[in-house]
């Protein structure tokens, strides 16, 4: 097909030549389509000695296999090598199942499940948190107080902070003891810090 | 007479007297000269609308499913409960389907469909789907009392759809593309999985490795001798 077209292109290259370059040089152009006939046969001979039948692949049948493959070719291709790439899928060992819904995860991961349940709550919170305050700069501290919530915690708490109420009951995962502050350099046995029974964590 | 009886075990009473009821035949209808409404030799419904389509694809896994025993006998191990189950023309490479079906070879149905939802490949979504399909119908209506208490006995994909393009390359030349399709066959089996499913890779007692090492010194020749 590329032959095809080359001829095509040389041949409309040919014509164009002939009508409009020849009037302008004013002198027909030799006859260089006109194959040579008069040549002698021993340098045809001498031309034809280094002929190697492979030339006819140089630079146009390129794209095609010239070996046929090994069975050891075909079997690393299929199959890979254990040690090396293999190409088996091989069963994972770093599953784990997450001991609060039971679901499986991987490990070194979180529990997509679990983490669905607290990216919805943050959706949530973040929609109330909008529609409250705004979307001004926050200067501010934001207390999250759920249903049920508000008399635990006295005027003092609220101090300096922006309050934003919730309609629904506090989500049993959600722990109250996220609340605390808790920096390195704070004290463990300090007054600011209450101890929080496991029935109050949520 | 057991034989019948123990049909009626694994068929309903109805499809036993299909069973049992004579071939039906064309000759007979033509012969018998009373057309009877259903089956008579020229067409009642409409042929250009609904044109009659060959079924397409596989069909003979299943029937594995219908397969009748014979009875067993007093002292023979019981013969575990199995499920076929198959998907036709999954839009996947039967070459790569390969390597997913040949992972959960031997396991056990809980720990193949915990695998899979790991496996990074399209067709594991479907090999997943499959097994659950399988474990349903397992439960439902094969005989199986605890849908875990399964593990994959046969997993294999075939060549299905073949669907070819065309595509442009350099120098106007052409080439074929070809869009594959598969079909993923399953075979659920009651009971705990082998230790090994395959034998190559189980671990060899030293009873055969004793026998081999002996087969191979037996095996030695004094090269140039007669």
């Amino acid at each position: 097909m590329a032959g095809h077209l080359l001829k095509c292109l040389t041949d409309a290259l040919g014509k164009f030549e002939y009508v409009y370059l020849t009037p302008l040089l004013r002198r027909p152009p030799t006859p260089q389509w006109i194959p040579l006939v008069v040549q002698a046969p021993e340098q045809l001979l001498e031309k034809d000695a280094s002929f190697d039948i492979k030339s006819i692949f140089d630079g146009f049948l390129w794209g095609v296999p010239t070996c046929r493959r090994s069975a050891e070719k075909r079997m690393m291709r299929k199959y890979g090598a254990p040690n090396w790439h293999n190409k088996l899928i091989l069963p994972r060992k770093d599953i784990k199942t997450c001991g609060t819904c039971g679901h499986n995860h991987e490990a070194g991961r979180l529990c997509p499940n679990c983490y669905s349940k607290v990216k919805a709550e943050t959706s949530v919170l973040q929609e109330k948190m909008v529609q409250e305050l705004g979307l001004d700069p926050i200067d501010k501290e934001i207390a999250i107080v759920y249903q049920g919530e508000k008399t635990q915690f006295d005027d003092e708490f609220f101090k300096g902070k922006r309050v934003v109420q919730m309609e629904k009951p506090r989500p049993k995962w959600f722990s109250k003891n996220l609340l605390q502050r808790c920096g390195p350099n704070s004290d463990v046995n300090s007054s600011e810090h209450t101890i929080i029974k496991p029935h109050d964590l949520g | 007479m057991e034989i019948l009886l123990r049909q009626f075990q694994t068929k309903s009473f109805l499809s036993i007297c299909k069973c049992l009821e004579p071939a039906y035949s064309h000759a007979t209808s033509w012969t018998s000269g009373n057309a009877m409404l259903g089956k008579t030799l020229f067409h009642t419904s409409n042929t250009v609308a609904m044109p009659y389509n060959p079924p397409k694809g596989p069909r003979k896994w299943p029937i594995y499913n219908k397969k009748i025993f014979a009875p067993q006998l007093p002292g023979e191990e019981r013969r575990p409960a199995y499920v076929c189950h198959m998907r036709t023309n999954i839009k996947y490479s039967p070459f790569k389907m390969w390597y997913v079906a040949s992972m959960i070879r031997g396991m056990s149905v809980d720990e193949a469909i915990k695998q899979l939802s790991f496996v990074n490949k399209q067709g594991a979504v479907h090999v997943k789907e499959v097994l659950l399909e399988a474990q349903k119908l397992a439960v439902e209506k094969h005989n199986v009392e605890f849908k875990s208490n399964l593990w994959v006995a046969e997993s294999f994909a075939t060549k299905g759809l073949v669907m070819k393009g065309i595509r442009r390359h350099a120098k106007g030349r052409v080439g074929l593309v070809h869009y594959f399709h598969c079909h993923y066959f399953v075979r659920l089996e009651e009971g705990s999985p082998p230790a090994h499913f395959f034998f190559e890779t189980a671990p060899k007692t030293t009873k055969t490795l004793l026998s081999e090492w002996v087969d191979e010194m037996r095996q030695r020749r004094i090269p140039g001798s007669l």
